[in-house]
């Protein structure tokens, strides 16, 4: 989505317009349940976090002006983040990244390929699933925005709240750890 | 596993979605949410800027205070400080305006809130005074509609005003003659203060000692009156003395001459006594001379506040009762026995 768009659809949010927050919803909802279930490795409770984030962040733009952030994207991954860390916080539990505690575990394979290629497929993700359970909570959500939800290094920046540069560096960094925790498997 | 797989496995990770029934069911509860919200914040959108402007006018030390007790407080300033606008506004309008209504009630209001019939009968000219503007007010409305003849609005306009106008004047009489009969009433009662100022002159000639702590005053202690017949002879036995006697017979003569002086301020005032000038302030609305009407008012308001006439019993009646109580006649009574 344009920045252009993205103002137009702000602005039309501000106006309390019903379609604009529909057209927002179905535009974010997947990588904004996607980013919290990342984080919080509970469908339930990601879906709970991800209906709030929708309604803080219509509280936010009916109340505050959007000045802090340069899209509605952003915002959105902003007030996720925010909601994660208060739920952790209430919780006091330790941020822990896993896949396997889910009672039905997430089907990302693709149905045409043949048994071997499955198998095959399922190893490597597992791979990578197992290399992402043992990087560090920095690594692990750059690398979400970055390779998975597809963020521009700006955006992550806003996100952070870093610098592009330190961005970048970062998302290399993390990249590279987890190649090389795949690669030991 | 190179990089490109790397990214492709990561690729898969975008499979992660929320259940599409759940997605369906939580974008219909989120518009209800939002949406039945906002239909509640609308009925108290028109008080949001009085909310803000109570938040921006909240001073430091108020800051523990919620902003809406702030708010309640601003609006029953406004709604007061409103009815003071509104009221001020309403001094200055004529039959027929939106306000006019209140600048009556507010009238009838101020009349049933004072107290003393002194202060109710300057209010009832003053009511009077207002009516004689408020025709002068439509006339001129008339004039600037260049029609020589009132039309039938305004005529009826009119004929209300100068209607209520005598009542109003009226009014002023009726309480004039009731404080009248109630002075007299007073003085009859109580004829110290007059009958004995002769006795005072006589009782100080006489220098006889069982009077000598007497106090023989009209007023005690009220100089500004102008008409303290005679101090306290306090002089003892001596006091008998003839040159004791001569100087009380000055300090007589001194006051003599004060009390002859009120004397012809009253019968001045006589030739002009306020029924009358109502009287005249009628006449004069009659043929249409308001200005002089209005003049007359004022005249007859002074002449009023002059003579104190209506003041209620106490102290301040006492003060008051050598220019006020005191009769035209009586004073005139007073000063020629005075004289003798």
């Amino acid at each position: 989505m344009s920045s252009v768009q993205d103002k137009i659809l702000y602005s039309r949010l501000k106006k309390k317009d019903r379609k604009a927050f529909v057209r927002i919803y179905d535009s974010h909802l997947n990588d904004i349940y996607r980013f919290i279930y990342f984080k919080v490795s509970n469908k339930e409770i990601a879906e709970d976090l991800t209906s709030s984030v929708f309604l803080k962040t219509w509280d936010y733009i009916q109340n505050e002006q959007l000045k802090d952030y340069k899209t509605l994207k952003s915002l959105l991954y902003v007030v996720a983040r925010n909601l994660v860390i208060d739920h952790y916080r209430k919780k006091s539990q330790k941020l822990d990244v896993s896949y396997d505690n889910e009672k039905s575990p997430i089907q990302v394979i693709d149905e045409k390929q043949n048994l071997p290629e499955l198998i095959d497929a399922k190893l490597d993700f597992n791979l990578v699933e197992a290399g992402l359970s043992k990087l560090k909570d920095e690594y692990k959500e750059v690398i979400m925005l970055r390779y998975v939800n597809e963020l521009s290094i700006g955006e992550i920046a806003e996100v952070l709240g870093k610098s592009k540069g330190s961005v970048r560096v970062l998302a290399h960094r993390a990249l590279n750890t987890l190649k090389s925790l795949v690669q030991k498997k | 596993m190179n990089e490109k797989d790397l990214l492709e496995q990561l690729n898969k990770f975008k499979g992660i979605k929320p259940d599409q029934n759940w997605k369906e069911k939580n974008r219909e509860i989120l518009l209800k949410q939002v949406f039945n919200a906002e239909v509640e914040n609308e009925n108290f959108a028109g008080f949001d800027w009085i909310k803000g402007f109570a938040g921006s006018l909240r001073p430091h030390f108020l800051s523990n205070v919620h902003y809406s007790s702030v708010a309640v407080v601003l609006v029953l300033v406004f709604v007061m400080g409103g009815g003071v606008f509104s009221l001020k506004a309403a001094q200055n309008t004529k039959p027929g305006d939106s306000l006019y209504l209140a600048k009556i009630a507010t009238e009838k209001t101020q009349l049933a809130l004072t107290i003393g019939e002194k202060n109710k009968v300057r209010l009832g000219i003053t009511f009077a005074g207002n009516r004689a503007e408020e025709i002068d007010k439509v006339l001129s409305e008339n004039n600037d509609n260049n029609s020589n003849t009132l039309n039938e609005e305004n005529r009826e306009k009119v004929e209300k005003l100068v209607s209520d106008f005598k009542k109003e004047i009226d009014s002023v009489k009726t309480r004039l003659a009731k404080i009248g009969s109630k002075d007299n009433e007073e003085t009859a009662a109580d004829p110290v203060e007059v009958v004995e100022e002769p006795e005072t002159s006589v009782a100080v000639q006489d220098k006889d000692a069982e009077d000598d702590a007497q106090v023989f005053s009209a007023n005690l202690g009220k100089d500004e009156s102008g008409i303290q017949i005679s101090d306290s002879v306090s002089g003892g036995k001596d006091a008998a003395q003839n040159d004791d006697t001569e100087e009380v017979s000055g300090v007589s003569m001194e006051k003599e001459a004060k009390i002859s002086t009120s004397s012809d301020e009253a019968l001045d005032m006589n030739a002009g006594n306020p029924q009358s000038i109502l009287k005249q302030a009628e006449e004069l609305l009659n043929i249409e001379d308001y200005d002089a009407t209005l003049n007359k008012l004022d005249e007859a308001g002074e002449m009023i506040v002059q003579l104190g006439i209506g003041q209620v019993k106490g102290d301040e009646d006492k003060a008051s009762s050598s220019d006020g109580v005191l009769g035209d006649d009586e004073s005139e009574k007073a000063s020629s026995t005075t004289n003798e």
